[in-house]
């Protein structure tokens, strides 16, 4: 019944929208706790240095979206892909909101945008972080530089002068 | 001891360097080439950036002998900017996976202050004058009360991006870059041609000096009055005599007997004679590093986290964002004395 599984896929978009915001919202609680309780030194004079800080859009209704499931085969990863890739904000010029979730071993990935354009461009960078951050895992947790070392290339080089 | 991993990629580079207390382990670098008479454009620049960046990382870490890098590096240093947006992402996903796999704290760097740290850690330089210039970046800096102050700076394009750009009108390689290109023409060159010389107190322009250059060019080859030789030597000539200029005036302003160049223009031989020649009219020293630390590398940012990180240094993974633009000015250097 096509009516029933339209009715569905709203369903599953409303439970995912509450779901981000609440996890969005933890965040930010935490982050605050952190700093009140650190009293952290600031590293450059925060106002104008920061991209969230460019980001001053005027607030469009919405008109096209993409849910994104992406299968990292664990939940560890899927979490440390989520971090990694939702730090960075859409650029100043986009009209595109991401939100995201991560259930089990799958990532989702919902955007909604003004315009074509601007959904199209976010799918490809967030599909490409994704991959780049999992890339990076795997090299993190497989070592694999270490196989870059022939037998005979035990001792410590330095390689100041390694460079095109 | 201290060891930090750099990752740099706010331009057309992309390098990883391993320092450990003021020793650079390794220092791998990639670079992205556009094919002559064109730039590099920031999506295809990632895009270069993402199939290069774990192949250097891999090649630093083994060169460098590290084994258990959680054990053996202490923080992760990336490049926050200034720069172009889509490369600088690329560095700062890498970094941020980075920092929770091996469970290590975040550096984020401002890549002047990178250029500007590694250039006094080799060569020893103590409280220079600072003149940093490269394809992105023209400023004259010295440090007072806990900043790098910015005295005199471009107000329009990088003295960088003139020659880059002199150098696509005309059709020299961007391999291995077009300022090297343009400084091995100059060398050939005997003819002086006038150009506007805009200096502005402490300030300069170069995009007056471009647009004549470009609209004189085809002209002046077609007619055969001037070799492309001629232009480039008399562009350089032009423009780096202002670069002198006004880094003399900040010398004289701050009393200072030190001169440092960095940024990737600082590789350029002439422009170092000429800077030497005015030091020592001044009586002062001119430090300048060779093309492996001019030019954007991984090692300047891992300096630049070193210093921070000892001072106590770090950022959260959910602050962890990059920017475009980042002025030299706005970073504490709480790693300096007064």
């Amino acid at each position: 019944m096509p009516g029933g599984e339209f009715r569905l896929g709203c369903f599953i978009f409303a439970v995912m929208s509450r779901i981000a915001r609440f996890k969005i919202k933890s965040l930010n609680i935490m982050s605050t706790c952190s700093i009140s309780s650190l009293f952290q030194m600031e590293i450059d004079d925060g106002a104008s240095s920061s991209s969230e800080d460019e980001k001053q859009k005027n607030v469009k209704p919405t008109r096209h979206s993409a849910v994104l499931k992406l299968d990292f085969e664990s939940e560890e990863v899927a979490r440390t892909v989520c971090r990694v890739v939702s730090v960075d904000k859409e650029p100043s010029r986009s009209n595109a909101v991401r939100k995201f979730d991560v259930d089990g071993s799958y990532l989702h990935i919902e955007i909604n945008s003004v315009d074509r354009k601007s959904l199209q461009k976010s799918i490809a960078n967030v599909l490409e972080m994704c991959d780049l951050a999992k890339s990076t895992i795997d090299l993190a947790r497989n070592k694999k530089w270490l196989d870059l070392k022939g037998p005979t290339e035990k001792k410590m080089k330095l390689n100041s002068s390694n460079s095109k | 001891m201290v060891c930090i991993l750099g990752i740099e990629g706010s331009a057309n580079k992309i390098g990883v360097g391993i320092v450990r207390d003021g020793e650079v382990l390794s220092n791998p670098r990639a670079t992205f080439h556009a094919p002559p008479g064109e730039g590099f454009r920031p999506s295809e620049t990632a895009q270069h950036h993402r199939q290069q960046i774990l192949r250097v990382l891999s090649k630093a870490l083994s060169d460098a002998n590290i084994k258990e890098p959680e054990k053996e590096i202490d923080a992760i240093a990336f490049t926050k900017g200034p720069g172009m947006g889509a490369p600088l992402q690329v560095g700062a996903v890498v970094a941020r996976t980075l920092s929770l796999m091996w469970s290590l704290p975040l550096v984020p760097v401002n890549h002047c202050i990178g250029h500007i740290e590694m250039g006094r850690l080799i060569t020893g330089a103590n409280n220079p004058v600072v003149l940093y210039v490269s394809g992105g970046n023209t400023q004259v800096i010295s440090y007072s009360h806990y900043k790098y102050r910015v005295f005199g700076e471009t107000i329009d394009i990088a003295v960088g991006n003139c020659l880059d750009r002199f150098a696509r009108v005309v059709k020299l390689p961007n391999d291995p870059s077009p300022g090297y290109s343009i400084e091995q023409a100059a060398k050939k060159g005997s003819r002086l041609l006038e150009l506007p010389y805009n200096v502005k107190g402490m300030d300069v322009a170069f995009s007056g000096i471009l647009s004549l250059i470009e609209s004189k060019a085809s002209q002046l080859l077609s007619s055969a009055e001037c070799t492309v030789e001629d232009l480039c030597f008399s562009l350089q000539e032009t423009v780096f005599a202002m670069l002198v200029e006004i880094t003399e005036r900040a010398m004289a302003h701050t009393g200072s007997k030190e001169l440092l160049i960095v940024g990737g223009v600082g590789c350029n031989k002439r422009l170092q004679e000429m800077a030497e020649s005015m030091c020592a009219d001044r009586g002062a020293h001119l430090f300048a590093t060779d093309e492996r630390f001019c030019i954007d590398n991984g090692a300047m940012i891992a300096q630049a986290g070193y210093l921070m990180h000892k001072a106590g240094l770090k950022c959260e993974l959910e602050k962890s964002t990059i920017t475009q633009r980042y002025r030299t000015d706005q970073v504490n250097v709480c790693w300096r004395t007064k």
